[in-house]
C-alpha cells in the first residue's frame, strides 16, 4: 500500500515567476525509507514541506496514508506526518527536554498521564531520558536533535520527515543520528523520507528521488543510482565513497567489484584479497 | 542558563521549604505583602512586617549575603529617592534651607518611612525570585491570569509567548556573543570612543541580530506548525501545578498574620 501519493506537484513561491518545483510524481510504500536528494536549492525541501501541508500546493495532488493534503485535512495530516528540520536550536519549542517533547502531545490535547508515559518512552528511545529537565543552553547540536526526534517520535506518526537534520551536526551526532534511524527503520512500520545532500546518507535508503531544478530526474534503488557517475555529475552530486573507491579501483584495472554494492561487502572483498595474496 | 539568571532576579536553585511552595502561592503572598507594606503605619505594623520578612528570608534558607546582591543595583535608586524626600518635602522643624530646598524634620522622616518600605519591597520580591525558577512564575501568571480567558483576554497565547522568550533569551544571548566576537575580529572596537561613537558601533550588532531573530521566529512557527499548534484550540500542559498541604498551611498563616496585622493597624 502506497503511504505517499504524490502526482504532478507544483509549487511556485509567492514572488517567484519560476515554480520551485515542476510536476513531481512518485510513490512511497509503508515501511519505506526514501531519500530526497539534490544539491542545495534544488527543491528537495519544498517537496517535503508540500508533503506535510506546511506549504499549500499549486497544482497536482498529494495524498498520505490516503487523505488528500489540504487545508481542511491539515490537523489530520500533522497528526500522521512528524517533522525533523535542520537547524537544532529553531524547532526547540519547550524550555526544558521533557517541555519540547510534549510540546505537540499538548496540541493534541491527550491527558497528563498519557503524556508523560509518551515523553518518557520517547526519551527512552533516543537516550535522553535522563537529560529530561535540561534546558536547550545545555546541550549539544547532536543532543537537540535527538530531542526534535523525541518530539516527533511521541506523536506516534506514520510517516517521519527527516530534513537535513543532520546537516549541522558533528560528525559523532551526525552517526548517532543515523544510527537511530536505522532501528526505527528496522522496527518497521514508520515510513522515513529523509531529505540530504549527503549520498552516504541516502545510501542508506531502501528508494531514492532525486530532484534538480525542482523536477524529478531520477527515481529508483539507491545502489543503482548512486553508482551512476554520470548521474551523479550531471546533477552536482558528489559520490559516495563506496562509489569513488570502485572506480579508482577499476582505472587501476582492478576487476572483480560488480557485485560488492555496500561498504561492508567491500571491506569482505578486500580481506579476502589481501589474505589470497599472502 | 547563567545568562537568564543574571536577567531574572537571582534564582537560587535549593531544595528548602520556601522552594517548595506552589509559585501561585508565592506570588500572591509577595503582592499582598507590599499591599501591606503601604498600609503600615506606627513602629508596630514596621516592626510586624520585618518580623515576616525574616520568616520569609529563613524558611528560604539562602544566605544574607545572596540578599545584599539584590538590593546592591538599585542602592542608587533608593539614596536618590531618598535624598528628594529629605530636600523637597516640608513640614515641622526646619534645620536648614536654600531656595526650593530645605531640611525638615517631617522630611527627614518621611524619608526613614520611604527608605524602610523601598528595601521591604525589593527584598520581599527577591525572596520571591530566588525561591522560584522564571518558568514556574510564567506557569503561576498563566494560571493565575486564567479567569481573564472570559474576558476574551488570549491568556493562552501571552504564556506562550512568555514561555517562547525565555527559552529563546539564552540563545539570543549567545547569538550576541558570536556577532560581537565576529566584528571584533574585523577590527571593531567596542571599549573606547565617546558615549555617541560607541552607541553607533552597536548598530552592526543590533542589524544582523535582528535579521537573525527574524529567521529563527520564521523556523519556529513552520516547527511550531508541523506538530500541530494552533493558537485558537484549546491545549493540555504538560506542566501543572499542583496544590499540596504545606500550601495551604503556608495560606492560613498568611490569612493569620494579615488579619492581626490589620487589628494592630487599627488600635495604634
Amino acid at each position: 500500500m502506497a503511504m505517499i501519493e504524490v502526482n504532478g506537484a507544483t509549487f511556485t513561491y509567492p514572488g517567484n515567476k519560476t515554480p520551485a518545483l515542476r510536476d513531481v510524481s512518485f510513490e512511497v510504500q509503508v515501511g519505506t525509507w526514501l531519500a530526497i536528494v539534490g544539491h542545495n536549492g534544488s527543491g528537495k525541501s519544498t517537496l517535503a514541506r508540500l508533503i506535510d501541508g506546511l506549504l499549500p500546493l499549486g497544482t497536482g495532488t498529494i495524498t498520505v496514508d490516503g487523505l488528500p493534503v489540504t487545508v481542511a485535512n491539515l490537523t489530520a495530516i500533522h497528526q500522521r506526518v512528524a517533522f525533523v528540520f535542520q537547524n537544532p536550536d529553531n524547532q526547540f519549542v519547550g524550555t526544558t527536554v521533557a517541555d519540547d517533547v510534549a510540546f505537540g502531545l499538548e496540541n493534541q490535547r491527550l491527558d497528563r498521564n498519557e503524556m508523560q508515559a509518551r515523553v518518557n518512552q520517547a526519551l527512552k528511545e533516543v537516550n535522553m531520558l535522563e537529560f529530561a529537565d535540561r534546558e536547550p543552553a545545555q546541550l549539544s547540536g547532536g543532543q537537540k536533535q535527538r530531542v526534535a526526534l523525541a518530539g516527533a517520535l511521541a506523536l506516534h506518526p506514520q510517516v517521519l520527515i527527516v530534513d537535513e537534520a543532520t546537516a549541522m551536526l558533528d560528525p559523532e551526532g551526525k552517526d548517532q543520528i543515523m544510527k537511530l534511524l536505522t532501528r526505527l527503520h528496522n522496527e518497521g512500520k514508520l515510513t522515513i523520507l529523509s531529505i540530504t545532500h549527503d549520498t552516504r546518507e541516502a545510501a542508506l535508503a531502501d528508494q531514492m528521488i532525486m530532484i534538480d531544478g525542482g523536477q524529478l530526474v531520477a527515481n529508483g534503488d539507491p545502489k543503482k543510482l548512486l553508482a551512476d557517475k554520470k548521474l551523479m555529475e550531471d546533477h552536482q552530486l558528489t559520490p559516495t565513497f563506496l562509489v569513488a573507491l570502485k572506480d579508482e579501483l577499476a582505472s587501476q584495472g582492478v576487476t572483480g567489484l560488480d557485485d560488492v554494492t555496500t561498504e561492508d561487502e567491500m571491506v569482505t572483498w578486500i580481506w579476502q584479497k589481501l589474505n589470497s595474496t599472502k | 542558563m547563567m545568562n537568564s539568571r543574571v536577567l531574572f532576579g537571582s534564582y537560587v536553585p535549593m531544595n528548602a521549604p520556601l522552594h517548595r511552595l506552589d509559585p501561585r502561592l508565592k506570588l500572591v503572598t509577595c503582592f499582598w505583602y507590599v499591599v501591606l507594606v503601604f498600609f503600615a503605619r506606627g513602629p508596630w505594623t514596621y516592626l510586624m512586617l520585618v518580623a515576616m520578612l525574616a520568616g520569609m528570608i529563613g524558611l528560604s534558607k539562602i544566605a544574607l549575603r545572596l540578599y545584599w546582591t539584590g538590593i546592591k543595583p538599585l542602592i542608587w535608586v533608593i539614596g536618590l529617592t531618598v535624598a528628594i524626600q529629605i530636600l523637597f518635602s516640608s513640614g515641622g522643624h526646619v534645620y536648614w534651607h536654600w531656595g526650593l530646598m530645605a531640611i525638615t524634620s517631617a522630611g527627614i522622616a518621611q524619608a526613614f518611612v520611604i527608605l524602610a518600605r523601598f528595601i521591604l519591597i525589593v527584598l520581599a520580591s527577591t525572596v520571591l525570585t530566588a525561591t522560584t525558577p522564571p518558568l514556574r512564575l510564567a506557569d503561576a501568571i498563566e494560571s493565575l491570569m486564567r479567569p481573564l480567558k472570559k474576558l476574551r483576554v488570549p491568556v493562552n497565547q501571552i504564556a506562550m509567548m512568555i514561555s517562547i522568550a525565555l527559552r529563546f533569551i539564552p540563545t539570543i544571548m549567545e547569538e550576541v556573543s558570536t556577532i560581537v566576537k565576529a566584528q571584533q575580529a574585523r577590527g571593531v572596537d567596542f571599549a573606547s570612543g565617546s558615549l555617541y561613537t560607541r552607541v553607533k558601533r552597536m548598530v552592526p550588532i543590533m542589524v544582523p541580530l535582528f535579521i537573525g531573530a527574524f529567521r529563527r521566529a520564521e523556523d519556529l512557527a513552520m516547527a511550531m506548525e508541523a506538530r500541530g499548534y494552533d493558537p485558537d484550540q484549546e491545549r493540555t500542559r504538560y506542566r501543572q501545578l499542583t496544590w499540596q498541604r504545606p500550601d495551604s498551611i503556608v495560606l492560613a498563616v498568611v490569612v493569620l498574620v494579615s488579619a492581626l496585622f490589620f487589628l494592630v493597624l487599627a488600635f495604634t
